[in-house]
């Protein structure tokens, strides 16, 4: 199909790229735009007075084409980041056991809890451990969320 | 956009192919959004009082866990994740992702968030059976999407549903889609849109609602 914004075009070509391997990306993005947007429509009929209502879909313009592009972008590379930090957030609250003695007298010692550790074992890359927290990734979303953001803001 | 910016763009994602070429699989952000409403089940089961034990797939304790980026089966440590042993009330369950349960047709299905009785689970780990759907007390299917859902998800959804007779079952989702709400909802189904890590008021009202629902079925 064809893309209007030659940049989405530009992207796409590059995702599908053997060396960005994101082939997978290129197609999300390319299959929501195909799908196109759905809006209400108003018509008449021949021979009604009152115009009616229904739903129509239509293909995205040039500039919708590079917000759905960096939609894609944001929930696919960025956002799973921050889900994944409020996973460890969310699971660390829920196991932490209470510290404070429930009655009596006397000192109980306070053993240091040791935090839940999560982690995503990859078994078909033989059993690589995925690592969203590894420093360089880190670094390199947080730099994308940067430049998507500032991507967003840019006069259409 | 400006060219510089697009090759900017360009550019940080090949860095991260090469740098952690696992974070870019479909895959893994897909079972990132299921893990992120796991941890949200269990802080609701937190909220209403449950003991929690983390333990990995041989049923070990452990403060380490393991998910995985495929579907497991109870009874081969080698595929299944490890889990959280679930106390409350004098019962015990267990809190899973991503295992392999029958339905009632007798299919085997995948459970993206599943609560299972502890005395089932046991036996299905001792004998090397599937957990049957009796076994299971709450499921929820999560759906992670760029855009907006498309509404074969709904009818999949549909279709889970009626294979577990629950009475705590939901479909979770990052996103929304009118059509898809309306469908589950016309079919007596319950939906979680737009539940993200930048809206905390989203998860604490998702994560009440768990709270609420868990506590009159477990």
């Amino acid at each position: 199909m064809e893309i209007k914004n030659s940049d989405v075009a530009t992207l796409i070509k590059a995702l599908q790229d053997p060396r960005t391997g994101l082939n997978w990306l290129a197609l999300e993005i390319l299959g929501l735009i195909q799908e196109g947007k759905t809006s209400q429509k108003s018509y008449l009929e021949p021979g009604q007075k009152r115009r009616k209502s229904g739903q129509t879909t239509e293909p995205y313009t040039e500039t919708e084409e590079m917000g759905v592009a960096l939609a894609v972008l944001d929930s696919r590379i960025v956002a799973p980041m921050d889900y994944w930090e409020k996973a460890l957030e969310l699971a660390d609250e829920a196991t932490k056991k209470p510290t404070t003695p429930t009655g009596g007298i006397g000192v109980i010692p306070r053993r240091p809890r040791v935090p839940i550790k999560l982690s995503l074992i990859d078994d078909l890359r033989e059993s690589q451990e995925f690592v969203p927290d590894e420093h360089e990734a880190k670094v390199i979303v947080m730099r994308l969320k940067e430049l998507l953001a500032e991507a967003r803001s840019e006069p259409q | 956009m400006r060219s510089q910016l697009l090759q900017e763009i360009i550019s940080e994602l090949q860095g991260l192919n090469a740098s952690s070429p696992s974070l870019l699989q479909q895959t893994a952000t897909d079972k990132i959004f299921e893990i992120f409403v796991w941890s949200c089940t269990l802080k609701a089961l937190r909220t209403i009082g449950a003991t929690l034990q983390t333990r990995d797939a041989t049923d070990r304790p452990t403060t380490s866990l393991q998910f995985r980026l495929g579907p497991g089966m109870i009874f081969a440590p080698t595929t299944t994740p490890g889990f959280v042993l679930v106390s409350y009330e004098g019962k015990e369950y267990e809190l899973q992702n991503g295992l392999r349960v029958l339905g009632s047709s007798k299919v085997l299905h995948e459970l993206d968030i599943c609560i299972l009785q502890r005395t089932a689970a046991v036996r299905c780990r001792q004998n090397r059976i599937h957990p049957e759907p009796s076994s299971v007390c709450f499921l929820a299917e999560c759906k992670y999407y760029g855009g907006g859902l498309p509404l074969h998800l709904g009818r999949e959804y549909l279709g889970l549903s009626s294979e577990f007779t629950l009475r705590v079952k939901t479909l979770v989702a990052n996103t929304a889609k009118n059509d898809v709400q309306t469908l589950v909802k016309r079919h007596r189904g319950t939906t979680h849109f737009d539940i993200l890590p930048t809206d905390q008021a989203k998860i604490d009202r998702f994560v009440g609602w768990l709270a609420t629902e868990l506590e009159h079925v477990l």
